[in-house]
């Protein structure tokens, strides 16, 4: 049998065969739909493109499976592995490891390279300068210098160098005089560099070794920074290589369905369709991703940053147990604050008319209580009144009382010292001029003890004169001060001290003034108790005797020599001539209760003062004492 | 009233003026043994009743005393030109009293009981104080006589004199001789008593305002 009728026996075999095959993959074997989300870095189209057969690869390897390729966009893919709605995912490294940490994709497998003829699973970045550039040799020595990169986010373009720069001391942010961002093409920084319009440029490794294949450049030309050697890479380079473009699960995606995905990847061989059309030399083990964590750690970018702003979906599936549990708490709580708030509401309007009664109530307390504070205020005042009224006389008294007792005690050790005086004076007299007399005798011894006997008598003499004396000048101490004041007052108040017992004798006080102003520099307490006891005599005078009016007069006098002259009558009896002569003598006294020292005390207070006290009968035969004073 | 004349002081009596007796009568009997001679009255009327211009000494008296004071009584002796010094007694030192006393022309203020040696030694001085003064008075009484006896002349002549000028500025003056004013001027120192030119000096002096 040749060749040819073999195979044309098995046409019909094959077409039944297929035939079969069609009837059971599309009513038997219903397939199920697979999605592989790709970033589309050069568009959808391109992505297809390069992608499809891979999708057509899988699909022919698991035949319950249909996949399909979904071109997405760094943010659209975010957004899909969020919601759950891809199976895989196939992208650029720095990507997968955002991807990874925030929704716990895994990779499956590294995707090898085919560059210049050679396959490759890592890659790095050059940093580079213009080959004759005369100050920059190293990464270090970029500090102060411009710097050219394709973006911020570009892993291969820009992260990879930002991160070797840190390692050598220099923050592209903040050292270099100028970073600038220009996005894809690479190209362009190459050329930018060889050109002078930057000092330095940094581009995924393979670049500068594709360009010069090309003939757009000399490498000639450019200086390399920090090149490193690396075993199986020969592109220059001068950071780290990191793991290509891997292929992974979603977290959804079974284990056992993953695995012979990988599995079939990892078979897919050089040159078949969905490798060439990948640019790609196939599909490796999975490598480590770790220090794709540790540079983005280091830069403190993402994943971290880009889980910065997380979506209001990514935040529900996360939380999605609190959230719930959070809700049906607010909800509990509304409606516990509605009830509350009913609640509330009853109770504030009880309360409010509580309050009302209550209003009314204090109202009427307080106006009852203000009717009992008025009426307690009143008694108050007049018990106040009173008190003030009883407290006056009090004082009054008292003051009479101190006054007399003091001017008492003065008076009665005046009349002390006085009476006793004299005898002392006499025995003096006598015991000073018997000792002349026996000196002038000059008997000698037989005298010598009578001599010691007179000077005896005389030294005890001096001692009680010296007793007497200290006496009354402790009792006189601080007794006399004087003042400016007006008679007339002092007058009055002596009046008014003894308005009491007159009123008690139903007597009349009249007062003769020639002058309203009598000024006078006396002691003004003393002068008032010589006021006081010339009235008091006159009161008691004239309310013993049955008069239908009671009278005491007060003349004051004081036109005149330089002296005022009061004088204090009654229209009483008089005083009898006996009487009259021991008047002012202390102890003597009329009434049986006095002390008979009133007018002794009257006539030394007069008589300190320099002016003269005198008892006689006026004009109008009325009984009367007179008391001068010399005016200031 | 008991006069104590020892015969020592000289014609002159201290006059005790107080109402207790035995301060007075002890006073007297001390001052008679220094031979001082004494008079007492139990009341400034008793007192005022035996004063004359004749009385020579001086006068002790009590401030307190019933009826007149003493300040009354050294009022009145004021009143009646006494000459006689005053010396004011008090039991109890009160210091306006004794500023009135003393501004009425007390001579002393003692206070009783007082020290002998103070009394004797305060009444002596004023015993010698009012024998001056009287002394001074029967001078001034004595020329005061002698010079209504000078003629006009003589009269014109003394005061010449005593105001220094020679008998021939005198006689110049009042255009007569110099002998003339010589018999002038002796019979002026005749009639006056007067010894030497100084003492008729003395004697226009006491009498300067007669003049």
């Amino acid at each position: 049998m040749n060749r040819e009728t073999k195979w044309r026996r098995l046409i019909p075999l094959l077409g039944l065969a297929s035939l079969l095959l069609g009837l059971c993959s599309d009513t038997v074997l219903a397939r199920t739909e697979l999605t592989i989300g790709v970033l589309a870095f050069r568009g959808e189209q391109d992505a297809i493109e390069r992608w499809s057969a891979t999708a057509d690869y899988l699909t022919s390897s698991l035949v319950e499976y249909r996949f399909t390729i979904v071109p997405l966009s760094l943010e659209g893919m975010r957004s899909q592995v969020e919601q759950d709605m891809l199976d895989f995912v196939l992208t650029n490294t720095g990507n997968y490891v955002v991807l990874e940490d925030a929704y716990g994709i895994s990779r499956l497998a590294t995707l090898k390279v085919r560059h210049l003829g050679q396959e490759f699973t890592q890659f790095g970045a050059v940093i580079f300068t213009r080959r004759d550039h005369p100050e920059l040799n190293r990464i270090a020595d970029m500090t102060g210098h411009t710097m050219m990169a394709v973006s911020k986010s570009a892993f291969g373009g820009f992260q990879m160098a930002w991160h070797e720069m840190i390692e050598n001391g220099v923050d592209p942010f903040t050292d270099l005089e100028r970073l600038r961002f220009i996005g894809f093409p690479q190209d362009d920084i190459v050329h930018s560099v060889i050109e002078r319009r930057i000092d330095a440029g940094t581009v995924r490794s393979g670049t500068l070794e594709r360009m010069a294949a090309e003939g757009l450049i000399d490498l000639g030309a450019i200086k390399v920074l920090d090149a490193r050697e690396s075993d199986n890479f020969p592109f220059l380079h001068s950071t780290r290589l990191y793991p290509e473009w891997p292929f992974a699960k979603a977290r959804k995606t079974p284990e056992k369905l993953a695995q012979r995905v990988a599995i079939a990847l990892l078979q897919l061989e050089p040159d078949s369709a969905a490798t060439v059309s990948a640019f790609a030399a196939g599909w490796t083990i999975p490598l480590d991703y770790s220090p794709v964590h540790e540079l983005f750690r280091q830069l403190e970018i993402a994943p971290y940053a880009y889980l910065g702003k997380p979506s209001l979906i990514s935040v529900w599936r996360e939380y999605k147990g609190w959230i719930i549990f959070s809700l049906a708490m607010m909800l509990l709580l509304i409606l516990m604050l509605v009830l509350i708030g009913r609640a509330n509401r009853r109770i504030s309007q009880s309360e409010l008319e509580f309050r009302d009664e209550a209003n009314q109530r204090r109202q009427a307390q307080e106006l009852l209580a203000k009717h009992k504070d008025e009426l307690e205020a009143r008694v108050a005042e007049r018990t106040a009144e009173l008190a003030e009224i009883n407290r006056q006389a009090q004082e009054n008294q008292a003051q009479l009382a101190h006054i007399s007792r003091f001017n008492t005690m003065g008076e009665m050790a005046t009349g002390i010292a006085h009476e006793l005086n004299q005898p002392l004076t006499a025995i003096l007299n006598y015991s000073s001029g018997s000792l002349r007399l026996l000196q002038k005798r000059g008997n000698g011894d037989a005298d010598a003890e009578l001599h010691e006997a007179i000077v005896n008598i005389g030294n005890d003499a001096r001692r009680a004169a010296g007793i007497i004396k200290g006496l009354r000048e402790f009792i006189k101490r601080g007794e006399h001060k004087l003042e400016h004041f007006n008679l007339r007052g002092c007058i009055y108040s002596a009046v008014e001290l003894l308005h009491p017992r007159l009123v008690q004798y139903g007597i009349d006080v009249r007062l003769n003034c020639d002058n309203d102003v009598i000024d006078i520099v006396a002691d003004r307490v003393q002068i008032e108790q010589v006021v006081v006891n010339l009235l008091v005599n006159a009161a008691d005078a004239v309310g013993a005797v049955d008069r239908p009016v009671k009278e005491i007069g007060i003349d004051v006098v004081s036109n005149g020599s330089g002296a005022v002259a009061v004088a204090v009558s009654d229209n009483g009896e008089g005083l009898p001539a006996e009487v009259i002569e021991h008047l002012f003598d202390p102890f003597f006294t009329t009434k049986s209760e006095g002390m008979g020292m009133g007018l002794s005390i009257s006539r030394s207070i007069v008589e300190a003062h320099g002016g003269t006290i005198e008892y006689l009968v006026d004009e109008a035969q009325r009984p009367t004492f007179r008391f001068t004073l010399p005016i200031a | 009233m008991s006069v104590k004349d020892h015969n020592a002081s000289n014609g002159q009596v201290v006059y005790v003026v107080d109402d207790d007796p035995s301060a007075r009568e002890s006073l007297c009997w001390l001052l008679g043994t220094e031979g001082i001679a004494s008079q007492a009255f139990a009341s400034a009327q008793a007192f005022l009743e035996y004063w004359n211009s004749d009385c020579s000494g001086c006068i002790m008296v009590d401030i307190r005393m019933p009826g007149k004071s003493g300040l009354q009584l050294q009022e009145e002796l004021n009143a009646r030109h006494n000459l006689m010094p005053v010396i004011v007694l008090t039991g109890h030192a009160d210091v306006p009293v004794a500023i009135r006393a003393m501004k009425q022309g007390a001579y002393d203020f003692l206070e009783k009981p007082y020290a002998d040696e103070e009394l004797l030694t305060c009444v002596k001085i004023a015993l010698e104080l009012g024998r001056e003064i009287s002394d001074a008075e029967s001078e001034k009484t004595r020329v005061a006589g002698a010079l209504e006896n000078l003629t006009e002349r003589e009269r014109e002549v003394m005061c010449l004199v005593v105001e220094g000028n020679t008998n021939k500025a005198v006689a110049a003056q009042l255009g007569i001789s110099e002998k003339t004013v010589e018999i002038h001027r002796a019979r002026v120192m005749e009639k006056t008593a007067a010894r030497s030119l100084s003492e008729l000096v003395r004697i226009c002096l006491i009498l300067k305002d007669k003049i």
